[in-house]
């Protein structure tokens, strides 16, 4: 077993290598030129020749030579989706370096896939820890077209081209860059013209490997016409086996290698018992074979010792594990004995596939059982096969293979199923693919309105209400979205917790985007319980998540916290992955934290939370998560990072994020222009999205419209009468709908308002209510970020406990003051002048003296004394002077 | 002089041309040396493009990737020696 559960179900016969047979022709020189290619630091070696070269002994023959560690993974059609290539990546390289991609392989497991720089990262990291450079086979890439997969493994190649090795076998060149790794020197390439048989090989070949009597001319014949290529060499010896006249026989080949191989394969075909022959035929459909489901197919009851006959006479059997229970043939060779099956048994061919189909869906392979159903246009039972595992084989990152399965359905057909098509919409609608998430609906609702009335279509009108009602509320469309949940409540049984809980989860999101706090509450605390009961880990996160942002908007920090503990201890009863919300919980304890001022729980959650929304490729967690980390950078006066913060939740928001984001990121982005003194910028973000300052206000807009407050006051007696309606008009919208850390928020901004207007008993009045509505939750960081004005104003609220808790807050904070460490609590910090200004009056200076000392004008003095005394909320020298040391900024 | 080979495994100069537009970025990066680019309005035309099959195939794979049609194309088995 595998040290990550989540590896535990991947199919091991992908990493085992073919075995070396005992007799081969082995090619030292080609070897060596491999070889050469580690040691000169070469990232790929690429082996690329079309099939029956002898690409995987080379490479087998190789990996026995090289002192490098090496890993081999089997390539086929499903490692397009590049969340299960690099789940397989990393399971291959865990053989030889076990804890190699731990950290991101159960998000991939779960089919969550990190933006590509992210992966790399991820991946590089690990490679950097390895004690030696690692060699990675990857056989059959030829199967792989998906550009996002090679990109990822570019990507990872170019940052540690030295801890990891590539050895490519394809069929055809790869999408690689392979002309530039070329020119550096970085390629090692072994082509078919390499891969021919010379002729010393060919007459090895025929005296080790297939022993027969063979003249200098007859070895030169066979190799005129099969120009060394080692399956037409091998079958060409198969052939001649028991033959008497092999001179006559190698005379009569002739043509290309397609007409050579079928016709040597039809020859080694019929040389072989009536009964090898049919059983050559008929299992030639299997990607797979072992001898239960050969029995299966063909209706013997030896087919597992047939096997081991038909791996001892070298009849391209191909072991896939060590224990002799699964194999597969050699790609050329099951095409050719597929296209004699459909030569001589066409007719029967369905049948086949649909006792091949039976056998595996009774074996636990579903997947495969839907591809022969598939083979055998018995769309019926696919679709049925389909239907009972969709979530299973969507929720197991199988969403490419699925998703080719439906494009390969006749319409008529997808369009029946409701549960395929509801299936998909659900998957896409947590990719946020809402195009799709549209399309799968109407096939639904189509697929539900062409049925005749049963008794599981009322079930089935539920579930489509819950998914449409999910769909609803993350397109804003609030109204529609509370009917649909509600109705889809109204016809689910009452038993259906996982139906009653999807369907709780889209009425509590809609219901919270509608500010019905309270029922939002109740709903959502509902949707969790329901989901416990079912078991529906994604569902009861997605509920989570939606009550602890709910939470955190209400200011109701002890719910939001209590909501993400409970969730976090479900997770760890869990075995699935984290579902990609799980970032969103864990900054949400990092929020309460950075509420109440503890900075350092605040950033090591946020930190945790932003790791986990990458890992899982959520961007709305991203966004989410980054604007709340700038508003702690914007507290550390730490722009650079801000800025980075607000970028990349900007970026991932115009590529495309749910709206609800939007306010938060526009207040955060007008907040950060502010804090860099940059006025004008402020007020055009806000402007540009359509926040203004007179007119109603818009929730969930509201710390937006603080921004405003804050720009206001700068704008003498008017401005601040301004700020002062726009504050009453907050706290009157934000107070019909419960929102009472905004209520809080707009107290405190009327407090700082006034009290630059000197009007301190009103401002004292104003900070009281707010000190009133903070002391429940525990909010300490509003008033930090308010600054020095308001530490000025809890002088006055000693008699209020909670204010003197404050005010220890705010003499906890770290009075260093060096460059690099300091950390101006004011929320506009004094410019340099102006703190020599101050420093100079608090030597003794006069204003005079400090002018003749800065070579400036007295008026000059007096307009930066001005402003500091603005900024640090007082009026007069002796306070200023007291107030900046208390800030430590002297 | 060894005779021309008609085999998937032997060198032809092949020329492509395609609906689209490539840079020499592209033929830097996944083209064989020698390769020439010549932009005709909309198509491009590639030539002087010695590959064996399989590397053509994954050319013509990548310049699917990217969104060109292929419009034509020919091939000149060469000679060994060339």
């Amino acid at each position: 077993m595998s040290p990550i559960p989540a590896l535990d179900n991947l199919l091991q016969t992908k990493f085992h290598q073919p075995a070396l047979p005992a007799r081969r022709v082995s090619r030292p020189h080609l070897v060596a030129r491999l070889e050469e290619g580690l040691r000169a630091g070469r990232v790929v070696s690429l082996i690329s020749a079309p099939a029956g070269y002898g690409k995987s002994s080379l490479a087998i023959e190789w990996s026995r030579q090289t002192s490098r560690p090496y890993a081999w993974l089997q390539l086929d059609e499903g490692d397009n989706d590049p969340a299960r290539f690099f789940l397989y990546f990393i399971a291959a390289l865990q053989k030889v370096q076990p804890d190699f991609g731990a950290e991101v392989a159960v998000s991939l497991a779960a089919g969550q896939l990190p933006a590509q720089d992210i992966l790399a990262g991820l991946l590089a990291d690990d490679l950097l820890r390895a004690p030696r450079p690692l060699l990675l086979f990857l056989d059959d890439l030829q199967v792989i077209h998906e550009t996002a997969v090679f990109n990822g493994l570019q990507a990872l190649v170019s940052r540690v081209p030295e801890k990891l090795h590539l050895a490519v076998l394809t069929r055809e060149d790869p999408s690689f860059p392979l002309a530039r790794l070329r020119a550096q020197n970085l390629l090692t390439e072994i082509r078919a013209a390499d891969l021919r048989f010379s002729t010393a090989e060919i007459q090895d070949f025929y005296r080790a490997v297939i022993p027969l009597e063979l003249s200098a001319d007859d070895l030169a014949v066979l190799e005129k016409r099969t120009e060394g290529w080692a399956a037409g060499l091998q079958l060409a010896g198969l052939s001649m086996q028991g033959r008497e006249d092999l001179h006559a026989f190698i005379q009569s080949l002739n043509g290309s290698h397609r007409f050579i191989l079928g016709y040597l394969t039809e020859e080694v075909l019929h040389r072989q018992p009536e009964y090898i022959q049919d059983f050559l035929l008929k299992t030639s459909i299997l990607k797979q074979l072992n001898g239960s489901l050969c029995d299966a197919l063909t209706g013997r009851s030896d087919s597992a010792e047939l096997l081991e006959e038909l791996l001892a006479a070298n009849l391209f059997l191909i072991p896939l594990d060590d224990s002799g229970q699964w194999y597969r043939y050699h790609g050329l060779f099951s095409e050719l004995l597929f296209s004699l099956l459909k030569r001589s048994q066409g007719e029967q061919i369905n049948e086949y596939h649909q006792r091949a189909s039976r056998w595996l869906s009774e074996h636990g392979r579903a997947l495969d059982a839907v591809d022969h159903s598939l083979a055998a246009g018995d769309y019926a039972r696919a679709i049925e096969l389909m239907e009972e595992n969709i979530l299973s084989m969507l929720g197991g990152g199988h969403l490419w293979r699925v998703d080719g399965w439906i494009r390969a359905l006749p319409p008529e057909w997808l369009g029946r199923s409701v549960k395929i098509n509801l299936g998909f919409a659900w998957v896409y609608l947590l990719r946020s693919n809402f195009e799709r998430v549209a399309f799968h609906f109407g096939q639904a609702r189509s697929a539900l309105e062409s049925q005749p009335e049963t008794p599981g279509a009322e079930k089935l009108r539920a579930e489509i209400l819950a998914l449409e009602a999910n769909f609803l509320q993350t397109q804003g469309k609030v109204k529609e979205a509370i009917a649909a949940g509600q109705e889809a409540l109204r016809l689910a049984d009452a038993g259906d917790f996982r139906l009653r809980g999807l369907a709780s989860l889209a009425l509590g999101g809609a219901l919270r985007q509608a500010d019905q706090f309270d029922q939002a509450v109740e709903t959502l605390q509902e949707a969790i319980r329901l989901t416990q009961e079912s078991k529906d880990f994604v569902t009861g996160m997605l509920s989570t998540g939606q009550l602890v942002l709910m939470a955190l908007d209400f200011g109701r920090l002890r719910l939001a916290a209590e909501a993400a503990e409970r969730s976090l201890r479900w997770l760890e009863d869990s075995p699935t992955a984290p579902p990609p919300i799980i970032g969103v919980i864990f900054s949400t304890l990092g929020m309460v934290g950075l509420e109440r001022g503890q900075m350092e729980t605040a950033r090591e959650y946020m930190q945790r939370g932003l790791k986990l929304a990458r890992f899982s490729g959520h961007n709305a967690s991203i966004i989410s998560i980054q604007t709340n980390m700038a508003r702690l950078h914007l507290y550390e006066r730490d722009f650079e990072q801000a800025k980075i913060c607000l970028d990349e939740a900007w970026r991932l928001f115009i590529a495309g994020a749910a709206g609800w984001l939007r306010p938060g990121l526009i207040a955060r982005q007008a907040q950060y222009e502010l804090a860099r003194g940059d006025a004008a910028a402020a007020e055009a973000v806000l402007r540009e999205n359509g926040i203004l300052p007179e007119g109603e206000v818009r929730l969930p807009a509201g710390e937006a419209y603080l921004v405003w407050v804050r720009l206001l006051a700068a704008h003498g007696e008017a401005g601040i009468e301004q700020g002062l309606a726009l504050t009453r008009r907050i706290i009157e919208r934000a107070q019909t709908v419960k929102r009472s850390s905004l209520v809080m928020l707009a107290n405190l901004h009327q407090a700082l308002l006034l009290e630059s207007a000197d009007r301190r008993d009103e401002a004292l009045f104003s900070l009281r209510a707010a000190l009133e509505l903070a002391e429940p939750e525990g909010f300490i960081q509003p008033f930090l970020e308010a600054g020095g004005p308001i530490a000025s104003l809890l002088v006055d609220c000693g008699d209020l406990p909670y204010a003197r808790r404050v005010q220890s807050a705010f003499a906890a904070i770290p009075t260093a003051s060096s460059a690099a460490g300091v950390r101006s609590p004011l929320p506009e910090p004094l410019t340099e002048r102006e703190l020599e200004v101050l420093r100079l009056l608090a030597e003794g200076l006069s204003y005079a003296e400090v002018a003749e000392h800065l070579v400036v004008s007295l008026n000059t003095v007096r307009y930066h004394v001005k402003g500091l005394y603005g900024k640090l909320g007082v009026d007069r020298q002796t306070r200023a002077v007291e107030m900046a040391r208390k800030l430590g900024l002297l | 002089m060894k005779p021309v080979q008609h085999t998937p495994d032997s060198t032809s100069e092949y020329t492509i041309g395609v609906y689209g537009r490539l840079d020499e970025e592209f033929i830097s990066a996944f083209c064989p040396p020698g390769t020439r680019l010549e932009q005709e309005g909309e198509c491009a035309r590639l030539s002087g493009i010695y590959a064996d099959q399989a590397a053509i195939l994954g050319l013509l794979r990548q310049l699917h990737n990217l969104g060109c049609a292929i419009h034509w194309m020919q091939a000149r088995p060469v000679d060994q020696e060339e």
